[in-house]
């Protein structure tokens, strides 16, 4: 009995061991709400199959094939990765600017950064819906003071080629908060010294900015870009609600085609599911080419 | 001993957690439909959202409150997008509502997937009276000669007209375009750009007006027994032409503008014609605009009359329990009684499509009413049982409309929809 109790204890005892105990319940909610998904949608894809569950077919790969047929799914593809290479570089930007100019603990500083993430705490759908509201040409706020300065007026969300900037630049405008706050504190954890010692030198503030300040976040920022990526190359909330992916299809991104697909007639749920897959493997090349190339960035920089 | 501690910790967590996951999946569980004291409980999805809504919801409080048999109706009212995504997984996975409303373009799919149940067997329910329903709207949720689902409402597209910009631009304002070749005479001469004025827009999502003007012109969406398209033909071209020259050429109004920002510009006074259905009645009211209303264009005025008929009506879900359909059947028992649809159709600026309710003498007084009920005259259903028509509204002809209002040659995008309308129909 003795005997047993030491051994399990020193079992227990080891932190690791504990640890994934402790790790269990979002490891369950992991397995239950991501993986599970994960493999069903993927067992989906091989088969025709609509929302009411009737008339299942197996299919094969029939499903895959059509994804790189049709037209509009890979447009779709097309406008995400617009998307992407709007709001992430814009977004980071943004974000390092703001955590540059807003670094000094001041009080105001401090007022500027709580008033900056605010943004991030709303949901997207509001803001979706706001935008839509002060940008419409009939009776948005925007477009009113525009003509009473008069310029013209833009159609924003309603005109094919500036409908998806504006829907980027609305997700920047929400979402820069975070970058700036990650970046913010990356900076200020920057020994004074290095700076101290840079001015000693002779180093002006831009300087200081490319060859201090820079280089010492990149971990962070590289977190960032890839964050940023991944959550760009999904993309819906706002494109649903501002746009529901017109005006011609110009800002209908891969989720909300599959959205589409999926939840609308004619309730494709096999072919939805396939379009997720390729997504999904497509988000997971390009998050892993974008983690290899940071990781060997940073190494590079130590 | 503190290793005990931790694993007691530890488990704690985790059974919390597991009691959590079952909490969710436990949630969707039915719940009895009757209680021991002999009340039923329905739950009612439908997409009333305006300030229809407002009225649907104050007749079911009467209803709950009224009824001697104990049923009580809960109402989840939604977009109804929203209700069709949400439907037909609730519907598989038997977690859906007891009954719901389904517009009449929504339905054949329903029908066609075993989502709903056959309703023949209303008429056999005490004090239901079949024959003071008008035929065309028990058409309306006719499938296969089986009725799916019972009339709630119906309506077409009319006429609009704000008098008083029909007074500015110098017109009758007495005088409502009558025919398609009045709509695109008026519409410029109303059209006035320096003070916001719209004369006419076609909403990019107006498909019921395309179709109501196709067919008023001979054309046709696809054959009679819906295997192949019809929908490229001179006809067609035709007017697909003239909304163009309309609202592209002419720039009478925005060139991308949905249906409920149409309602938008309507209800602020700067739209002086519009084709929608009686759902703007209450807003137009609500905004003391000076309008008319009247029956849809026609080729030649009050000759061999085209219009669609459209309509909601109450579905049961397949995954409802036999048990319940008695308490259904109450409820559209009462909705279909002469004081109840009277209320919608005068409350509301409905059409009635009871005959008791359209020869009462407070609904033959109400000019509203009574101007709509003209067109129930003579429309008709729009290729009833056609299960493929919302998706050939959302991907083909929503797009269609969108390219023709900016500018694209007619003629190309009339075939390249026929060619997809084929290709759907052969995929099937």
């Amino acid at each position: 009995m003795k005997n047993y109790r030491t051994s399990l204890s020193t079992y227990w005892n080891k932190p690791s061991r504990a640890g994934y105990l402790f790790l269990a319940p979002s490891i369950l909610v992991l397995l239950f709400f991501t993986v599970i998904p994960l493999i069903g949608t993927f067992a989906l894809s091989f088969f025709k199959i609509n929302i009411f569950f009737t008339n299942t077919t197996f299919t094969g790969f029939d499903n895959f094939l059509r994804v790189f047929q049709d037209e509009r799914a890979v447009r779709s593809l097309i406008h995400t990765l617009y998307f992407t290479l709007l709001e992430t570089p814009a977004q980071i930007i943004v974000g390092l600017l703001f955590a540059v100019l807003l670094s000094k603990n001041t009080r105001f500083n401090r007022f500027c950064r709580s008033t900056f993430y605010i943004p991030v705490i709303c949901s997207l759908t509001s803001i979706a819906i706001i935008f839509s509201m002060l940008l419409d040409p009939n009776i948005g706020a925007i477009p009113y003071v525009l003509s009473q300065l008069g310029m013209p007026i833009p159609q924003f969300f309603r005109d094919p080629t500036l409908a998806m900037p504006t829907v980027a630049f609305m997700t920047v405008w929400k979402n820069f908060g975070v970058t700036m706050t990650i970046l913010l504190t990356s900076i200020q954890g920057i020994s004074p010294s290095l700076y101290e010692s840079a001015e000693m030198d002779g180093a002006t503030k831009k300087e200081q900015f490319f060859n201090i300040t820079l280089p010492q976040i990149v971990p962070s920022l590289g977190f960032c870009i890839l964050t940023n990526l991944i959550g760009s190359m999904q993309v819906f909330d706002q494109v649903y609600v501002a746009t529901g992916g017109g005006p011609q299809f110009k800002t209908e991104t891969a989720v909300q085609y599959i959205y589409s697909r999926g939840f609308s007639a004619p309730y494709e749920l096999g072919y939805a599911s396939s379009l997720s897959s390729v997504l999904f493997v497509l988000v997971a090349v390009i998050a892993i080419t974008a983690n290899v190339y940071m990781t060997r960035k940073e190494r590079q920089m130590k | 001993m503190k290793a005990w501690k931790k694993i007691l910790g530890a488990s704690l967590v985790l059974g919390c957690s597991l009691l959590l996951l079952s909490a969710c999946g436990g949630g969707n569980e039915k719940k009895a439909s009757e209680s021991a004291d002999g009340k039923t409980k329905l739950t009612f999805w439908n997409g009333f959202t305006a300030s229809d809504g407002e009225i649907l919801q104050s007749i079911v409080n009467d209803f709950n409150k009224k009824n001697d048999k104990g049923i009580t109706i809960e109402m989840d009212v939604m977009t109804w997008a929203n209700l069709n995504e949400k439907l037909p997984p609730a519907i598989s996975s038997k977690t859906g509502p007891d009954f719901m409303l389904l517009n009449y373009g929504d339905f054949a799919q329903y029908v066609k997937n075993g989502a709903v149940q056959p309703l023949d067997d209303f008429w056999d329910y005490k004090g239901v009276d079949k024959s003071d329903f008008t035929k065309t709207a028990l058409e309306l949720g006719t499938v296969d000669e089986q009725q799916y689902y019972i009339p709630m409402q119906v309506q077409g597209m009319y006429t609009y007209w704000n008098k008083d910009l029909f007074k500015a631009a110098g017109l009758d304002e007495n005088k409502p375009p009558k025919t398609w070749d009045e709509l695109t005479e008026m519409a410029p001469k109303l059209t006035d750009a320096s003070k916001n004025v719209s004369g006419f827009v076609f909403n990019k999502d107006g498909t019921a007006p395309l179709y109501n003007w196709v067919l008023a012109n001979g054309g046709k969406l696809v054959n009679d027994d819906y295997t192949k398209s019809e929908f490229a033909s001179p006809e067609t071209l035709e007017v697909l032409k003239k909304i163009q020259t309309m609202i592209h050429t002419d720039k009478t109004g925005p060139e991308s503008i949905s249906g409920a920002e149409m309602d938008n510009l309507m209800n602020a006074g700067q739209l002086a014609i519009e084709l929608n259905g009686p759902w703007l009645n209450n807003g137009l009211k609500k905004n003391e605009i000076n309008y008319g209303v009247t029956t849809i264009p026609q080729l030649i005025a009050g000759k061999n009359e085209h219009a669609i008929l459209d309509g909601v009506g109450f579905g049961i879900p397949a995954s409802t329990d036999d048990s319940k359909k008695e308490a259904i059947y109450e409820f559209i028992k009462y909705w279909n009684t002469t004081e109840i649809g009277k209320k919608w159709s005068i409350e509301n600026g409905f059409p009635p499509y009871l005959k008791s309710v359209s020869e009462d003498a407070e609904v033959k007084a109400d000019p509203i009413v009574s101007e709509l009920g003209k067109q129930i005259e003579f429309a008709k259903p729009f290729l009833p049982g056609f299960d493929q028509l919302p998706s050939i509204n959302n991907d083909i002809m929503n797009p269609l409309i969108e390219k023709l209002l900016a500018g694209d040659d007619p003629e190309k995008l009339m075939k390249d929809a026929d060619k997809a309308i084929n290709d759907m129909l052969t995929n099937k």
